[in-house]
């Protein structure tokens, strides 16, 4: 008879690293959209970080395309050219060479992160519910979404906001060491509401 | 005048041996007071293959499993697998007290995390090392830079300026193994296209309730239920030595209750309708009782603990003395007329004779240089000279009034008349004997051995079966296969763990293991922490220097541990404690801590373990199923060559007091033997361990069937006498042909046919009426 000795090791362990990006309960009954669900939607962003021990800001800039049934696509453009598709269900992978990263295998540390992400970006209230207090409320320009981390997701953020008028127009994310990171985006279309080929191809 | 001065001897014997018996009572207080049994296998090899770092070892990797038990829900579709695994869990909850969820406490999660940040640079694995030991600083200086720009929130354990190479996310997830995912709260792993939840339970079920009734088993099923209404199409399985612990129980209860219990009353009743009266059942009983109990002191005073296994077959050959007993009462009975004393004087030379064989029979166990057998001979001699002393000194003391004859004892007595007899002339009984030698010759044909532990197991198929696929999808070690280091000091030791695991990985890339897991993973050696830092630090400077140079900035490098961390240190950590079990620390001038071993599946690759590891002399295989096994082979091969030393010696005693007729005694004892071991070789049942003690069994009580009819030629209370006997031990050892333990059960079978058939035809080789002259009393 085999035993199991190293099985709650292996999952204590599992626990409590992967705890950092999983949930601290289940969502609550809430209506599951904060904003309108989309099938495609296109943009530029900006992204601005001030890290602990940096005198000045590190500023990059791209494109983005979130396909609500498939996934979001990060082009950046400067200072690093580079293409990352994260899909629906958490992967990362770098379209560049259609390799999974980071190695090993890209699993799921990151997964929880870019599941936010996309939730972020498609208003998807559920998921976000899962890692998040969640409150909205309206300002004279457009509205804000605080969320305020909570279980595992609290040792790594402090804070995450969201801004928005018709679509997001920035998202903050302080972390606990320290560092923080903002998004800026611009130019969003919905249109045209379905992928080209060469879209298409990316979540191939 | 001599029968005074005999009675007076008689009555000295009997108080003498009140004494004696006193004097034991008085050793067993003590001896069960003290604890002086001995449940370690081990300690039946000899004394060379002992080592207290093994038995440590031993003891830890068993210790760690005990309470776990582990349910995989498995579905293709991860959604259907979860909300089926969340109602598994919710009806689990409902019930207190049998299975607890596992939970990772917050704090201890944080602590642990705690405890590493400040070591941060002494932690690399060998893949980090070799890349930073080859990358280029250009490289490196363009991947830091893709970090720093890359979408997203760095989301690390720390700062992106304390770990600008993200080496503890690296770090940590190859301590962690790849497998293993936590997604909406649960533990989440893939294998063979299905994504299986993993709900992990303690049991809070003691030892001590395991009362026949499937508790666990009853509440999982009933959870079962409640998953499986989400969808029918999800898999559950389960494993956990609490699971095996509770299908023994049950299993166990309901032997003791049918054939244990069972084969007492049938016994109790048989006995009590052959005499009609209560005094010979408790008297019989008594002299067993007195038998055992001598048997445990005299072991406890020779080899000063007595085994659990000596004990249990030990018990079993002692009760072979109840033939004395029964042999007394069933002659008293049939001879109403002459008192007590001058019965047993009468039975004396019998009985005397019926006890040294069988105690020749047992102590020719004592012959091999292994401790468990010299202890069962010893025993085993011990007890039957008690009993049969019980008998001899007391019983026609205490045994009053003969009872009278019953219907049965007639009916049974009455039969010996109509018995056949062996006559060489007539054919047809030269036909049987020729069928009986083909059978037999053609048992032996399908003989095969079989030595493995699955002989002591009584798990059902289907509970091992799903043990053995988690354990494969979970990647678990085996715990009775691993390897031990040992080393003069904490620091060797771990350095002998570092020289040891390059090796591993080798095997690990040619697939011949899966994995493996070792202390230094988790604590590596003061040398391996300091190289790791002084080559950390010097890559983190030079990459900050040339970031800042790149950007404009003037990075510094922020402060981490001087000290390296020790054992003693990760000792403390609580989320740890079960990989803690794997250092087993400083035991009789040595340290030691056990490396274990993943996938360890076939014989080939535990070969191509074992041939690694030869050259190194601080690491050794340990493969307990393996040893178990070799043990349980090295006992039957030696105790088979001593079953036939015990046939001769037995033989001789025969010789000594029958002369001629000796064969008569013990041709049928024989026969029947021969006659078991190829019935159940036509059975398809192996011949391992249990069925050679149960042939010793046989020797001893079969030879004394064949005794007591030819000492007491034709008289029916002597085949009173065997019939009864025979019947009691059919059906005390008989009956566990039923059990499903499957050495219990071969030991049964053997029994049955050995101890059945012995009976039979015993009577058919008694001495014919003309002969009765030749035989001196």
């Amino acid at each position: 008879m085999k035993h199991l000795v190293s099985m709650p090791v292996l999952l204590a362990l599992a626990c409590m690293l992967l705890s950092l990006f999983g949930p601290a309960a289940q969502s609550q009954e809430q209506p599951n959209k904060l904003l309108p669900e989309l099938t495609v939607l296109r943009g530029e962003f900006q992204q601005i970080r001030t890290l602990k021990g940096f005198k000045n800001p590190l500023k990059s800039e791209g494109r983005f395309l979130v396909s609500g049934a498939n996934g979001v696509v990060w082009q950046s453009i400067k200072p690093f050219p580079s293409q990352i598709l994260v899909t629906k269900t958490g992967k990362i992978i770098n379209l560049a060479n259609r390799q999974s990263s980071p190695k090993p295998n890209g699993k799921k540390p990151n997964a929880a992160f870019s599941k936010i992400m996309l939730a972020m970006m498609s208003g998807n209230q559920a998921e976000l519910a899962k890692y998040f207090n969640v409150s909205r409320s309206e300002t004279k320009t457009g509205w804000t979404i605080k969320l305020l981390p909570k279980g595992g997701m609290a040792r790594v953020f402090s804070l995450v906001e969201i801004r928005g008028e018709r679509y997001i127009d920035r998202v903050l994310m302080e972390e606990k060491s320290g560092d923080k990171t903002e998004l800026f985006f611009s130019a969003v279309s919905e249109l045209p509401d379905s992928l080209s080929d060469e879209e298409k191809n990316y979540f191939r | 005048m001599m029968n005074e001065s005999r009675d007076r001897i008689e009555l000295l014997m009997a108080i003498v041996w009140s004494v004696l018996v006193f004097a034991l009572c008085f050793h067993q207080v003590r001896f069960w007071s003290s604890n002086n049994l001995d449940s370690d296998v081990m300690a039946l090899l000899p004394d060379a293959r002992h080592d207290a770092l093994v038995s440590k070892a031993n003891d830890n990797m068993a210790k760690a499993a005990t309470g776990d038990v582990v349910i995989l829900i498995g579905s293709p579709d991860p959604d259907i697998g979860k909300s089926a695994a969340r109602a598994f869990d919710a009806r689990i909850r409902k019930t207190t007290g049998l299975l607890r969820a596992q939970a990772v406490s917050e704090n201890d999660t944080q602590a642990t995390l705690d405890f590493y940040a400040p070591y941060r640079d002494r932690l690399l694995t060998s893949q980090q090392k070799k890349e930073l030991q080859q990358s280029s600083p250009e490289l490196l200086l363009q991947s830091a830079m893709e970090r720093l720009y890359g979408v997203g929130a760095s989301a690390g354990l720390s700062s992106w300026i304390s770990d600008p190479l993200a080496l503890a996310p690296v770090w940590w997830q190859s301590r962690l193994g790849d497998g293993i995912s936590q997604e909406d709260g649960l533990l989440i792993t893939e294998s063979a296209n299905k994504t299986w939840v993993i709900l992990q339970y303690d049991s809070e079920l003691s030892a001590f309730q395991l009362d026949g009734i499937a508790h666990i088993r009853t509440l999982i099923e009933s959870a079962s239920i409640e998953a499986e209404n989400i969808s029918p199409t999800i898999e559950i399985l389960t494993a956990g030595v609490p699971l095996h612990a509770e299908a023994a129980a049950v299993r166990a209860n309901w032997e003791i209750n049918t054939i244990g219990y069972g084969s007492l009353a049938a016994v109790m009743i048989l006995v009590f309708f052959a005499f009609m009266q209560l005094r010979p059942l408790l008297l019989v009983s008594g002299s067993l009782l007195i038998g055992v109990a001598a048997g445990i002191s005299v072991t406890a005073l020779i080899f000063g603990k007595v085994h659990l296994l000596t004990l249990v077959f030990g018990a079993s050959l002692v009760g072979v003395a109840e033939d004395y007993g029964i042999h007394y009462f069933s002659s008293r009975q049939g001879n109403p007329g002459q008192t007590p004393r001058s019965m047993m004087r009468h039975l004396l030379p019998g009985m005397w004779l019926a006890f040294i064989t069988s105690a020749v029979a047992y102590l020719s166990l004592g012959m091999a240089p292994l401790p468990g057998l010299q202890q069962m001979a010893v025993f085993s001699a011990a007890g039957l000279l008690a009993a049969f002393l019980t008998v001899v000194c007391w019983f026609p003391y205490l045994d009053k009034n003969a009872s009278r004859q019953s219907w049965l004892s007639k009916k049974i007595s009455n039969s010996l008349q109509h018995w056949p007899r062996w006559q060489w002339r007539r054919t047809s009984h030269r036909i049987f004997a020729f069928a009986i030698v083909v059978f037999m010759l053609s048992g032996f044909a399908q003989w095969h051995t079989e030595d493995g532990l699955r002989q002591l197991q009584s798990s059902p198929a289907d509970l091992v079966s799903q043990q053995q696929r988690v354990s494969k999808i979970l990647g678990l070690p085996s715990p009775a296969q691993y390897l031990l280091l040992t080393a003069g000091s904490e620091q060797a030791l771990l350095q002998a763990e570092e020289a040891l695991k390059p090796r591993l990985d080798d095997l690990v890339g040619d697939k011949t293991i899966r994995g493996y897991s070792a202390v230094s993973d988790w604590v590596p050696s003061e040398n391996r922490q300091n190289e790791n830092r002084v080559l950390v630090s010097r890559i983190e400077e030079k990459l900050l220097a040339d970031i800042s140079m790149t950007l404009g900035e003037s990075l510094q490098r922020p402060v981490s541990s001087e000290r390296a961390f020790s054992v003693k240190d990760w000792l403390s950590l609580k989320s740890t404690q079960t990989l803690q079990a794997q250092y087993l620390g400083e035991v009789a001038g040595k340290w030691g801590s056990v490396v274990m071993i993943n996938g360890l599946d076939s014989g080939e690759s535990l070969q191509r373990l074992a041939e690694t590891v030869k050259t190194m002399p601080q690491v050794r295989l340990i493969d307990r199923s393996g040893e178990i096994s070799g043990l349980l082979k090295h006992y039957r091969s030696k105790m088979t060559i001593l079953l036939f030393v015990g046939y001769a010696l037995v033989a001789l005693a025969l010789f000594w007091r029958f002369k001629v007729h000796a064969w008569r005694a013990l041709l049928p004892t024989f026969l029947a033997a021969g006659i078991s071991l190829s019935a159940t070789a036509w059975l398809g049942e192996p011949v391992q361990l249990f069925t050679i003690l149960a042939h010793f069994l046989i020797l001893g009580t079969g030879v004394d069937y064949g005794i007591f009819l030819l000492e007491h030629h034709d008289d029916p209370s002597s085949w009173l006498a065997v019939c009864l006997g025979a019947a009691s031990t059919l059906l005390a050892f008989g009956l566990l042909a039923l059990s499903a333990t499957p050495a219990l059960h071969t030991f049964g079978l053997s029994m049955l046919f050995g101890v059945g058939l012995s009976w039979l035809l015993s009577p058919c080789f008694r001495l014919c009426p003309e002969t009765d002259a030749s035989l001196a009393p």
